[in-house]
């Protein structure tokens, strides 16, 4: 136990000795000029061969070569051989274009050297970029196409790339023209035309294609517009419709709105009622139906488009939804506590019942021309409202029913 | 094992094995999914089990920290999961607490009362309906599962009181640290109303027992001489166990504060702020009568009737203390019925919820309620109705009470069945599916009507809410200061509810709030006219709302960081303890093994070397002192042994026990006479109940029927005269359609009588409906006859109008959008994003208008396509400091066709910025008042941005207004009235109409806005009537501001004279005024 007690003793301690022991050390270099071999432009993504020279360089001492690229720095390390320490930047290094620093350092010398790393061809794809993609088609509005075109690496390609863009405008123009790589980038200001429609944008160059882009031109706001309406003797029943619809909106370059453009249509009616009746265009046209008031007279319709009015449409209405004299008769009912009161039939100009749900104003007038009004709606052309007579005074009660043209008349007494 | 089972109470063993299979079963069928809190225990669950030491939970509230709930019991359920999963480890859990309390019922029970009363208050404990309403309808896992340590701690606590080995102080402390470890409030009022009694009586028992040197005889006369060595003798005989109770104390204090350390960290630093939130535990229970059976009725269940004799019984024998912590807890269990609970608790009342009051009342009475069960079967109480009712009486009573408390029981683990309080269970996997799919976990999301299964749902996603079900942690303004509960069920909480949840919806981008999920069509108004959209209706059935223009989350959310050892801690020490609890409790089931097992290697030879220093010195010092005490209490023997009865009342009561047996007659007469009165109270509430109502009672009934969609009852109260058939009534209930009918709910009636005859009277009902909006008062006047006695309801004119075509057609526009690219996972391209559509804003002004404070103006969408519109204003003071910044979100159309106008309004009334401080929890408000907020002299500037993105959605203007004039009431108010018409083919279901006031420049003044009540069907139109605002309600604080948007504002003019607009009468004020609605339709998916 003993002896392997020693044994592991003396080998701990050979251990430690061996560990103590000095390690050699390269030469290091100690004076002298530093060049480095370089060229000052290639092409990005190809490996790139140097040297860096040393005036008096014992072999073997160390030297330190680092590139400050767009990438960030990379280091590399060599060793003198006969004055001379060769590198080569691998492919995978010199993929970013631009400047890139040479550093070379060996002991407390270093040197810089300038190395320019060249952007390639452009490749495909060549994207035009279209904003505002959407421009009034007035020739005053613009829009911007860009091309950021870029060689296989990714890099901007190189200032002074011709770039030839294309646009195929609404009215079938072609326009072409070249713009020059500037700032990494080339672009074109393109003003609208006066035709609505899409314009289509692609760029080329070289041989280099890209798919298109679309530009809207879109219309401006409409010029004055008019009315119509559909037909034209609606009778005043409160219930048929005609439709009021707009000419084709369109812009100063004649060209339709766009679908959805809302239009705000306000009737003025005979008893001084106002209608407002929003509507929104559908190939330029935007109509509605106009449900037929119960009161005859003239109508007059107007159509706005922001600030854009219409001209006024004026046009009159037929009798209704009642003409003439309709019988009204008065009941006592309740065991005597009410009256009631019955106007029909209730008929229009063909005779015909007015529509259900016709509004029937009956006014009750005493002898002082106090007046009462009941309000009922008809049915099956007929209406009836019931007068509770609990705080009437005795005597006679004159009774008078309108609907639209339509009146009847009766009495009671109490 | 057997032989331990044998050693057991046969009733405790019983008790556990129905409790396993009466709770287990339930819990296994799933009651627990329709309680109120299992599904957040089983969210923080859910957290433990993801990570456990972080203590810092995304998904709710922005961010919380689970330090702020002990963690016990869900991280039990963690530590389960990975085997069962979380519900199944929820069950587990659950079922082991229940089967804790029960035993430690009857450890319990042992302090208090014999072994056989112990026995059958464990028996009561399984079906007691409290423990089984706290199960199986609230769902409260840590109450019940510290309650259970609770409980089993309590019997360490006597035996150490009573011997001072400690070893019991030892375990129990230990297994009060397990109850901590699950509910700190358990051990905080438990230590109050459980180990307070123990505490009490483990003294005055000491204090009444004389110590073995002491002289057993009593003077019989006490003369000024013998006083002091009197007291000194009691004293005597009370140091030590005080002194027990004394280190107690401090080491409960200890574990109280050492097990949950990292919560009582987090309650210091970030302490609860916020608005009390309302609780049925602190109504009145004569006024609300739901909240007296769900938090009074059901939990004392039978038991009530049976309080007198625990009160009597527990004040006359060893349980006195006992008897006095459960009338304490009594008494603060009757919530806001009186005003004493609000009285003793002070500011805790407005926190705390007082049903665990009654909770724990339940289980203290239970050792009393077991002593009534000896009583009835084999006692007094048995004797007493043996000999004066009968046998058979006796014996009917004792099944009619145990059918009647099983079936109380079972009623209550059913209760959900009977009254929903949760809705329907929702599928969540097509939810999980959809924030899992394109990234929609980048935006937050908020449920909407899913009741407690907001928890489960988040307990499945990684997706955010603004809400949460955990109210403690809540931090965001909007939230803490509102009394509202929950944003899911913010129509449960009235107008603070709604006014919380419009926060949120109004500017959802402060929090990234992009989808509502929702499962309540009463939000639908809300959510769409604060400028939502349907996206879709899931397979689940859950609506999709979707918010345009909202930014993503950022992809580094903020937390709160707390020390790196509270995180180890929270993490290690609650399930540490809640371990050492359970060893120590089984102890009993392999102590003995382990003992020998330290015998053994020695252990126990070694401990008992151990030496606490300055015990032996203190000893020394307690026999010294001791001696002497015993010195000055001898006191010299004089006269009689006997003692004086001093409970004078209990001579009278054995009056009533020694009543002689009832002779058969007898017996059989007052079984009749008991049974004849309890048959004339019943019928007696019958007869109260069919009672014939009056009109204003019938018209009242009427609508009560209506709300709650009783619709044959409704048609019951109407005249049978002249009702039409109820086949012809429901149609057209059908057909009425629109905001009141559809989403509104009865808020109150108020009748009064307009005129009176003999048999026909006309009565009128005014009305609040409450929807998501707003407040919606209806004045509806209805004419009642009578007939047979009864009071019928003349049902109003139904519309007669029919509309102009059969059939029809209406072209319209429709959009989409897409991107120009095959289908991929890929982001957002470029040429994928549309411009976004030019907007200007045609004017603005700060103005003080009879709502409050508000920026109103005009907003103008000059593009070519549809625009979605969000427009902010922004208050500044005199310095440019912010003030405060909403969006206009009623006020305001939404989604805009290509030119068309909106006038806005931003409302900054109730806004959260603006509260200035917590108001008073004791009065809190109702609304937050703007008029009360002096902005006025606060603002000095204010911007107005706007920003839209382009949209296909909810674009419907088929609806129009014809026969518009303006009359002016009785009440000297303008009105301007109209009808809306529909000429699409699509029903209006709920119109909303704008009111825009022009000052004679042509500005806006102010901007007016109201729902019409019901929808508009195609062809058909709808009246409405709108009081207009007068400048004089108005004032102009800040004529312009800046406004910020893509068109300058001054490209587009509008002429004053634009034939849109109406004019007013000259002397109104304002120049002339502009229409214009937009309107929601139900059904339709953007």
């Amino acid at each position: 136990m003993r002896q392997l007690s020693y044994f592991l003793i003396g080998l701990l301690l050979a251990l430690v000795l061996t560990a103590c022991g000095a390690t050699a050390s390269p030469p290091t270099f100690t004076g002298g000029e530093l060049t480095i071999s370089a060229p000052d432009s290639v092409d990005a993504g190809i490996p790139i061969s140097l040297t860096v020279k040393a005036s008096q360089a014992p072999d073997g001492a160390v030297v330190t070569l680092i590139a400050y690229g767009s990438a960030g720095p990379r280091i590399y390390r060599g060793t003198f051989n006969k004055n001379e320490a060769f590198f080569t930047l691998p492919e995978s290094d010199t993929k970013q274009s631009g400047l890139v620093t040479l550093v070379a350092k060996a002991g407390q010398v270093q040197i810089e050297k300038r190395l320019t790393l060249k952007p390639g061809a452009p490749i495909e794809p060549l994207q035009p970029l279209v904003g505002a993609k959407a421009v009034v088609a007035d020739t005053q509005h613009w829009s911007m196409v860009v091309i950021i075109p870029f060689d296989r690496f990714g890099n901007p390609v190189a200032e002074g790339t011709p770039i030839k863009m294309k646009a195929k405008r609404p009215d079938d123009r072609l326009e072409e023209q070249v713009f020059k790589v500037t700032n990494l980038l080339s672009w074109w200001r393109i003003y609208s035309g006066v035709k609505a429609g899409h314009t289509i944008i692609s760029g080329t160059t070289n041989g280099v294609f890209g798919p298109e882009s679309i530009l809207h031109e879109v219309p401006g706001l409409p010029v004055p517009f008019s009315i119509n309406v559909d037909p034209l003797n609606l009778t005043a029943d409160g219930t048929q419709l005609a439709t009021i619809s707009t000419s084709t909106l369109r812009d100063q370059f004649d060209n339709k709105v766009e679908d959805g453009t809302l239009v705000t249509f306000t009737v003025d009616l005979p008893d001084g009622e106002q209608r407002v009746l929003p509507a929104y265009t559908i190939d330029g046209i935007a109509g509605i139906p106009l449900q037929a008031p119960r009161q005859p007279g003239q109508i007059k319709i107007k159509g706005t488009v922001l600030s854009i009015e219409s001209s006024v449409l004026t046009f009159t209405l037929q009798p209704g939804p009642a003409v003439g004299v309709f019988p009204v008769s008065a009941t006592k009912a309740d065991s005597g506590k009410a009256v009631i009161i019955e106007a029909g039939p209730l008929l229009g100009a063909q005779q015909q019942f007015v529509p259900d749900g016709t509004p029937v104003i009956f006014t009750v007038s005493d002898k002082s021309g106090q007046k009462q009004t009941f309000n009922a709606i008809s049915d099956q052309g007929r209406a009836k409202v019931e007068v509770r007579i609990a705080g009437m005074q005795q005597g006679n009660y004159l009774v008078e029913v309108k609907v639209g043209s339509g009146q009847g008349f009766t009495s009671f007494s109490l | 094992m057997r032989s331990f089972l044998s050693r057991q109470n046969s009733s405790l063993l019983l008790a556990l094995a129905l409790a396993f299979v009466y709770h287990g079963g339930l819990l296994l069928t799933g009651t627990f999914k329709r309680t109120y809190d299992a599904y957040i225990h089983i969210f923080f669950a859910d957290h433990y089990a993801r990570t456990w030491f972080d203590h810092w939970e995304y998904r709710w509230y922005t961010g919380f920290t689970m330090t702020s709930y002990p963690p016990g019991s869900q991280q039990s359920i963690a530590l389960l999961s990975p085997v069962v999963g979380l519900l199944n480890g929820f069950i587990i859990v659950q079922l082991f607490a229940v089967l804790m309390v029960i035993l430690g019922v009857y450890r319990f029970s042992r302090i208090w009362v014999t072994e056989e009363a112990a026995g059958f208050a464990a028996l009561l404990a399984v079906f007691s309906s409290s423990i089984t309403e706290t199960v199986h309808l609230f769902g409260q896992l840590p109450t019940m599962f510290s309650l259970g340590f609770l409980l089993n701690s309590l019997p360490f606590v006597r035996y150490w009181l009573d011997t001072g080995k400690r070893r019991y102080l030892l375990m129990g402390w230990i297994v009060l640290a397990g109850c901590t470890a699950g509910h700190h409030v358990t051990t905080l009022f438990g230590a109050v109303f459980f180990v307070g009694p123990v505490l009490l009586a483990g003294i005055v028992d000491k204090f009444r027992q004389p110590l073995p040197d002491e002289p057993s005889a009593h003077p019989s006369e006490v003369s000024t001489r013998k006083i002091f060595p009197l007291v000194i003798r009691r004293l005597r005989r009370i140091i030590p166990v005080t002194f027990r109770a004394g280190i107690f104390g401090i080491g409960l204090v200890v574990v109280l504060l050492g097990v949950v350390l990292p919560y009582w960290l987090w309650s210091k630093d970030d302490p609860i702020v916020q608005i009390s939130i309302p609780h049925a535990s602190r109504d009145s229970y004569i006024q609300n009568m739901n909240a007296g059976l769900v938090f009074w009725l059901i939990p004392y269940g039978l038991s009530l009737l049976t309080l007198p004799y625990i009160f009597y019984k527990g004040l006359g024998t060893r349980a006195w203390a006992l008897t006095l912590s459960l009338m304490m807890a009594v008494l603060l269990g009757t919530g806001g019925t009186t005003p004493i609970p609000k009285a003793l608790l002070g500011g805790a009342y407005y926190i705390l919820t007082l049903d665990r009051f009654t909770f724990w009342a339940t289980i203290l009475l239970l050792p009393l309620l077991g002593e009534f069960v000896v009583s009835m079967t084999q006692r007094g109480l048995a004797t007493y109705l043996r000999n004066q009712f009968g046998s058979l009486t006796w014996k009917v009573i004792l099944l009619i009470l145990v059918v009647f408390y099983l079936a109380i029981s079972g009623i209550t683990a059913n209760f959900t069945q009977f009254r929903k309080f949760q809705p329907e269970a929702i599928d969540m996997q097509p939810i999980v599916t959809f924030l899992e799919k394109d990234q929609h976990s980048r935006w937050r999301f908020l449920p909407l009507g899913f009741g407690d299964q907001m928890a489960w749902l988040s307990a499945q996603t990684n997706a955010t809410t603004v809400d949460g079900n955990y109210h403690s942690a809540r931090r965001l303004p909007e939230l803490t200061t509102t009394s509202i509960e929950r944003l899911e069920g913010a129509k449960f909480r009235g107008i603070p509810g709604l006014t919380s949840l419009q926060q949120f919806l109004a500017v959802p981008e402060k929090y990234n709030l992009k989808f509502v999920l929702s499962n309540d069509q009463y939000y639908d108004p809300l959510l769409y006219f604060s400028g939502w959209h349907r996206l879709q209706r899931l397979e689940n059935g859950i609506m999709v709302w979707e918010r345009e223009d909202i930014p993503p989350l950022p992809e580094i959310l903020p937390r709160k960081e707390i020390p790196i050892y509270q995180r180890i801690m929270w993490g290690i020490i609650p399930m540490a303890a809640i371990f050492s609890a359970i060893f120590t409790l089984s102890l009993r089931l392999w102590g003995h093994h382990l003992l020998w097992l330290f015998q053994f290697i020695g252990l126990v030879k070694f401990t008992k070397k151990i030496r606490i220093p300055g015990i032996g010195l203190f000893s020394r010092f307690w026999r010294a002192f001791d001696r002497k005490l015993l010195r000055w209490s001898t006191v010299k023997e004089t006269g009689s042994d006997n003692e004086t009865r001093w409970q004078f009342w209990r001579d009278w009561l054995i009056v009533v026990k020694n009543l002689k047996p009832a002779p058969p007659s007898k017996q059989v007469t007052r079984s009749l006479a008991v049974l004849i009165i309890i048959i004339a109270g019943v019928g007696g509430v019958i007869f109260s109940a069919l009672r014939p109502a009056s009109p204003l009672q019938v018209v009242e009934a009427y609508y009560d029927a209506l709300d709650f969609r009783r619709f044959s009852e409704a048609y019951s109260y109407l005249d049978p005269a002249v009702r039409p058939s109820y086949e012809q009534y429901l149609l057209e209930l059908s057909v009425t359609n629109g905001l009141v009918a559809s989403y509104g709910k009865l808020d109150s009636v108020r009748t009064s009588l307009l005129s009176s005859e003999p048999e026909r009277v006309v009565a009128q009902a005014k009305t609040v409906w409450i929807t998501a909006l707003a407040q919606y008062p209806t004045i509806q006047k209805h004419v009642l006859v009578k007939r047979s006695g009864k009071w019928y309801i003349t049902p109003n004119q139904v519309d007669l109008t029919i509309p102009p075509d059969q059939f029809f057609d209406k072209a319209q526009v429709n959009w989409y959008s897409q991107g120009r690219r095959r289908v991929t996972t890929q982001t957002t391209s470029f040429s994928d994003v549309l411009d976004r559509p030019a907007l200007q804003i045609m004017s603005a002004r700060f103005v003080q208008g009879r709502t409050g404070y508000a920026v109103v103006g005009e907003l103008m969408n000059t593009d070519v396509n549809p625009a979605d519109v969000t427009l902010t204003a922004v208050l500044f003071d005199k310095d440019n400091k912010e003030v405060t910044e909403y969006n206009a979100q009623e006020g305001i159309v939404h989604k805009l066709l290509p030119k068309e106008i909106t006038p806005f309004r931003v409302d900054f009334a109730g806004v959260s910025g603006q509260t200035l401080g917590i108001p008073n929890p004791e009065d809190p408000p109702k609304i937050i008042p703007s008029a009360s907020i002096d902005l006025k002299n606060q603002v000095a500037a204010f911007e107005v941005y706007a920003k839209a993105v382009v949209t296909g959605r909810d674009l419907q203007r088929d609806t129009g207004f014809q026969d518009m004039k303006i009359e002016y009431g009785d009440d000297g108010l303008a009105r301007l009235t109209g009808q809306l018409i529909n000429y699409g083919t699509q029903e209006a279901t709920i119109p909303h109409i704008f009111l825009t006031y022009y000052d004679n420049d042509g500005r806006v003044a102010w901007v007016d806005d109201q729902y019409v009540e019901s929808a508009v069907r195609p062809q058909r139109t709808q009246p409405f009537s709108i009081v207009l605002s007068r400048p004089i309600e108005t004032s102009v604080v800040l004529d312009k501001g800046n406004t910020y948007s893509n068109i300058l504002s001054s490209k587009f003019n509008l002429s004053p004279q634009q034939s849109d607009r109406i004019e007013l009468p000259k002397d109104f004020g304002y120049s002339s005024v502009r229409v214009n609605v937009h309107y929601y339709v139900a059904g339709a998916t953007g």
